[in-house]
């Protein structure tokens, strides 16, 4: 009878303790399943997210690529002014575009990006920051970080079902400024002896020079980012946005150049980023040569040459995309972000547009750039380093200073526009 | 039998609670952790073109993989280590190899990895990192199976252009702005970001790039790692100001003298080598 009930309590631990190892089992089986179910989606996701990443840095870099926007399928008027003021160019690397295009689409649905994906479309959404914006602002000045661009938008990028992974990515300002070449550039002027040439070089240093002047919207995103900033004159017309910024003064120019992690742009370095080389393949010329225009090597060609020598001349509309001057203004108005007076290295306005300061340490009574379309063609204001004077503070006549052959009598009772832009120096490009 | 069954199931408790992982679920972790990484540390990996078995004492622990990636809030730089440690197997011992992956905001990776996540059984490793991925080939003893996981260091320049940087992964449930800097840290402006000395010895380690404002080098030097830097915004060519640099060597050559070209000054002032070892304006 004992031998009976030991066998059945020795039967009865067996059967639990295979129960219990067959639902172990059961159970190791099934968590091995879904975790790998798991790791399989979340890889899946994280690549997702990658490809979703590219399509918004094509945004980012290349701006309107649909012309939504010029053909006013935007209504952005608040955030980027205009659209028949400026060009295309306006809208790359530019924060108030993607709050505007992601706007645009949330009105009709969510905002997000269409992956394909192992043959499946998935979306993938942008996430706004505190419910209003869909970035937000990364420069050096306003954020510690190793890794913090001089200007950037840091966006965060979501999958519809599951929110387990989110990718923050920072897209950088790389639209705004060209890179000059490393080689020996002279100042100025060519003097009549050019061992009295003021040369410089970049050899083992990075310069970069903004493509297009510092805008009213610029200003303005420097303004709502430091409620420090008080500037003087200055106010955003909302249609005016994307036009140079030509009321502040030269410090708070170079305050907002520091902002961008960039300075004031010096007038040597204008003068390289303008003068034609006379041979693009030779870094280290003895003597440099240079024409008074930035569109050609010949000073003795080309339309200011011909309006300055020749008082019949009349200028055409082509000629005012080599300089927008005074003549020019019957034709159209000028437009920033314009490919206008484009240098060889692709800086706008070299010659005409706007009256452009520099930092000028070495001639500091040489800061301006007075070629500009207060002028006619005819006037010799019109040639590459032939500068004036601004006292840096003023807009009337009086804080202004023209070389004696230049006729100011038309600017008598104006107030005169002053824009700028920005460089930075770096150790690697 | 009744032992027998208890060691059974206690065998199956312990592996649901194990925290090794699949190899599956380590390349997971690694993607995950990787993705935001920027810079590469360990030297030997930085370049390693063609795949080598990592070798070291039996039993000792060898860095991989030293990487750097942002923290969520941008604010700091989170360092991730990838230890190896090398197997010891002969008639005696059977002491497989451990891959452990350790987190760390110090800039140095552990000697000893105690870290939970691991991937163990690994009889031998390759690691190698061409084009921007990260290549790691193992064996696992007990499935008898060789391995390759490959990871895609996305920040890398050889994956991408300048404009886009990964910065992180996560699962916080909000998204939460980041804190704009209320004291300024790291050097001020007009303060030296990078310091060197005649001899071309460095006296401050480059940290410009946590200029507020950028860095302005000045003039007079002519070592290979360049001249000393201020912080922005200070105005060079002024009197008793550094002088602008008009152009700079890198081979030893003394470009600190008096009325040297190599810097330049407003209008009546002149070059003069400094105490300091750069033209300052006089």
């Amino acid at each position: 009878m004992l031998k009976k009930v030991l066998k059945y309590k020795i039967l009865l631990i067996v059967i639990v303790l295979l129960s219990v190892i067959i639902f172990s089992v059961t159970l190791y089986l099934i968590k091995s399943k879904n975790n790998a179910e798991q790791i399989r989606q979340g890889k899946d996701e994280v690549e997702v997210l990658i490809k979703a990443s590219k399509s918004l840095k094509r945004i980012w870099q290349s701006g309107d690529l649909d012309s939504l926007w010029k053909s006013q399928d935007l209504d952005c008027t608040d955030l980027l002014g205009d659209p028949s003021q400026t060009k295309d160019t306006y809208l790359r690397c530019n924060p108030d575009f993607i709050q505007c295009y992601f706007e645009h689409l949330d009105k009709i649905y969510r905002p997000h990006f269409t992956v394909l994906h192992k043959n499946i479309k998935q979306k993938v959404y942008l996430n706004k920051f505190n419910d209003k914006k869909y970035y937000q602002l990364l420069t050096k000045s306003t954020y510690v970080g190793k890794n913090v661009p001089h200007f950037g938008i840091m966006v965060e990028l979501t999958l519809q079902n599951n929110l387990k992974n989110r990718l923050r990515i920072i897209l950088k300002d790389v639209c705004s400024d060209v890179l000059l070449p490393q080689r020996i550039y002279a100042f100025g002027p060519m003097p009549k002896d050019h061992k009295k040439d003021w040369k410089w070089d970049n050899f083992n240093r990075s310069i970069f020079i903004d493509k297009h002047l510092v805008s009213n919207r610029d200003i303005r995103e420097w303004i709502a980012h430091d409620s420090n900033i008080k500037l003087a004159h200055f106010s955003a017309e909302s249609m005016k946005l994307s036009q140079p910024a030509t009321t502040l003064k030269i410090s708070e120019m170079r305050k907002y150049c520091n902002f961008r992690g960039k300075e004031l742009l010096h007038a040597h370095v204008f003068d390289a980023a303008t003068f034609l080389p006379m041979d693009m393949s030779n870094p280290r010329p003895n003597v440099i040569i240079r024409s008074p225009w930035s569109y050609s090597r010949v000073s003795k060609e080309g339309y200011l040459y011909q309006a300055q020598t020749n008082e019949n001349y009349e200028v055409t509309k082509t000629d005012c995309t080599y300089a927008f001057t005074a003549d020019c203004l019957k034709y159209f108005k000028y437009q920033n972000y314009n490919d206008w007076a484009l240098s060889f290295l692709g800086i706008s306005g070299s010659l005409g547009g706007y009256m452009e300061v520099f930092e000028n340490i070495s001639h500091p009574e040489q800061n301006l750039k007075a070629s500009s379309f207060y002028f006619p063609a005819s006037s010799s204001v019109h040639r590459l380093a032939n500068r004036s004077y601004w006292d840096g503070v003023g807009f009337n006549q009086n804080n202004f200073k023209f070389s004696e052959e230049v006729d100011v009598n038309s600017l008598r009772g104006q107030e005169l526009q002053v824009a700028f832009r920005c460089m930075r120096q770096s150790d690697h490009d | 039998m009744t032992k027998i069954g208890l060691i059974l199931f206690l065998l199956i408790l312990s592996a649901c609670l194990s925290k090794n992982k699949s190899v599956e679920e380590f390349e997971y972790i690694l993607l995950k952790e990787l993705v935001g990484t920027y810079e590469i540390i360990v030297p030997e990996l930085k370049n390693k073109k063609s795949n080598s078995e990592i070798v070291g004492a039996p039993m000792s622990w060898v860095t991989i993989l030293k990487a750097s990636k942002m923290k969520s809030s941008v604010s700091s730089v989170e360092y991730i280590c990838i230890g190896y440690r090398v197997p010891y197997v002969n008639e005696h011992n059977n002491q497989l190899g451990i891959l452990k992956l350790h987190k760390t905001s110090n800039n140095k990776c552990p000697e000893y990895y105690t870290d939970e996540l691991s991937l163990t059984d690994i009889t031998y490793l390759y690691v190698n990192q061409t084009k921007g991925i990260l290549n790691l080939k193992l064996m696992l003893a007990s499935k008898n199976l060789s391995k390759n996981i490959e990871v895609p260091l996305y920040n890398l320049l050889e994956n991408q252009e300048d404009v886009l940087t990964y910065v992180t992964l996560d699962n916080k449930d909000n998204l939460l702005p980041l804190e704009k800097r209320i004291k300024r840290q790291g050097p001020q402006p007009g303060e030296k970001c990078f310091d060197i000395n005649s001899k071309c010895e460095v006296i401050k380690p480059n940290v410009c790039d946590e200029c507020a404002f950028g860095s302005l080098e000045v003039a007079g030097s002519s070592c290979p790692e360049g001249g000393i830097k201020f912080c922005q915004p200070i105005f060079c060519g002024g009197k008793n100001m550094p002088a602008c640099l008009r152009f700079k060597k890198i081979k030893n050559e003394d470009l600190c003298y008096q009325d040297s070209p190599a810097g330049f000054c407003e209008a009546g002032l002149n070059t003069y080598c400094g105490n300091d070892g750069y033209l300052v304006c006089l």
